[in-house]
């Protein structure tokens, strides 16, 4: 639809012959659009000319569908969670017991710790013979 | 919402008398890849090219022939800048899924075409050449955008393409000027290689 009264740049130098370049791909890009898109564009103009204002219009609709969705989720995983807290209470596991205060025991009860590293040691020499004749 | 009368003073020959529906036939193809540069997205393209149709016949069906292609894009323009402002607005609201302010930085999203239809001649430089252009087309700001297709592709004079965008003259060859600039410096060495 370019018609030789409306030049943009000069008609000749390397502007004039990028401009024409693209022009060319965009005349192919126009020749070459799919079907589909040709319908589409078939059916709008029908609907214009009918005074019809219906149109695909759920993509406007998409970040609001999605901020519900979102928010329904965080609800829900944030209802879950405060009833298994109610429900299973956490254990209490031999790590809580070893770093828990109350069994510092190096602090407390120092002859206890003693009596237990003798333990370990008398073990020690229970075993050391045993190896020594397996070798 | 009023729309003001045009008076525009067309450089095209008279034309025969065109049907609304022959016009719009002819102009949707390109209204349509317009609007798909400036949405990057089918249905939003689909939707502005419709809405622009629809306020061209209510408010310009009974203009000359010789102004309806300036009067036509100038519907679609502003539905475009509506587009743009909309979606300005959410992302001012931080919405997650417009996270990002300058949309036109993003890469290209190629127009659906019909890879049966392709020219059997279609060199490699030139499909080079062609995803250049589309993603440097995609990262023009949107005014120099539509000043150099409404100019070089579809033709419309310098007056025209003022009154379709509502600016005056001097802008539209100043955005044109700037837009083949950056152009010819972004396709240089794929257009060089041709």
């Amino acid at each position: 639809m370019k018609t030789p009264e409306t030049p943009t740049s000069t008609d000749t130098g390397p502007d004039a012959a990028l401009e024409r370049r693209i022009i060319t791909h965009l005349d192919f890009r126009q020749e070459t659009l799919t079907a589909e898109t040709q319908l589409k564009l078939d059916r709008a103009r029908r609907q214009a000319l009918a005074g019809n204002r219906g149109s695909n219009r759920t993509w406007q609709a998409w970040p609001w569908l999605a901020t519900a969705s979102a928010a329904c989720l965080a609800l829900f995983l944030l209802v879950s969670l405060n009833q298994s807290d109610v429900l299973n209470p956490p254990e209490t596991t031999d790590l809580d017991l070893l770093t828990m205060s109350e069994f510092d025991l190096l602090d407390q009860d120092p002859d206890f710790m003693a009596w237990l590293a003798e333990q370990d040691a008398d073990l020690l020499d229970a075993e050391r013979p045993e190896q020594e004749g397996s070798s | 919402m009023t729309i003001p009368t045009l008076s525009i003073e067309s450089n095209a020959p008279e034309q025969p008398s065109v049907s609304l529906d022959e016009f719009l036939a002819g102009v949707q193809q390109r209204a349509y890849m317009l609007a798909r540069y400036a949405t990057r997205g089918d249905d939003e393209a689909l939707d502005l090219v419709q809405d622009a149709m629809a306020a061209f016949i209510k408010h310009y069906r009974g203009k000359p022939a010789e102004q309806r292609a300036a009067l036509f894009f100038r519907c679609l323009n502003n539905r475009i800048i509506d587009f743009h402002r909309q979606r300005k607005r959410r992302s001012r609201w931080h919405w997650p899924w417009n996270s990002q302010d300058d949309w036109s930085a993003d890469g290209p999203d190629a127009l659906v075409i019909d890879s049966t239809n392709r020219q059997p001649a279609s060199s490699a430089e030139q499909d080079q050449f062609g995803q250049a252009l589309e993603l440097a087309l995609q990262q023009l700001p949107v005014r120099q955008r539509q000043v150099f297709l409404l100019r070089a592709w579809q033709g419309l004079s310098v007056k025209e393409t003022a009154q379709a965008l509502n600016i005056s003259s001097g802008s539209i060859k100043t955005h044109y000027f700037r837009a083949l600039n950056t152009l010819r410096e972004q396709l240089e060495p794929h257009h060089e290689n041709a």
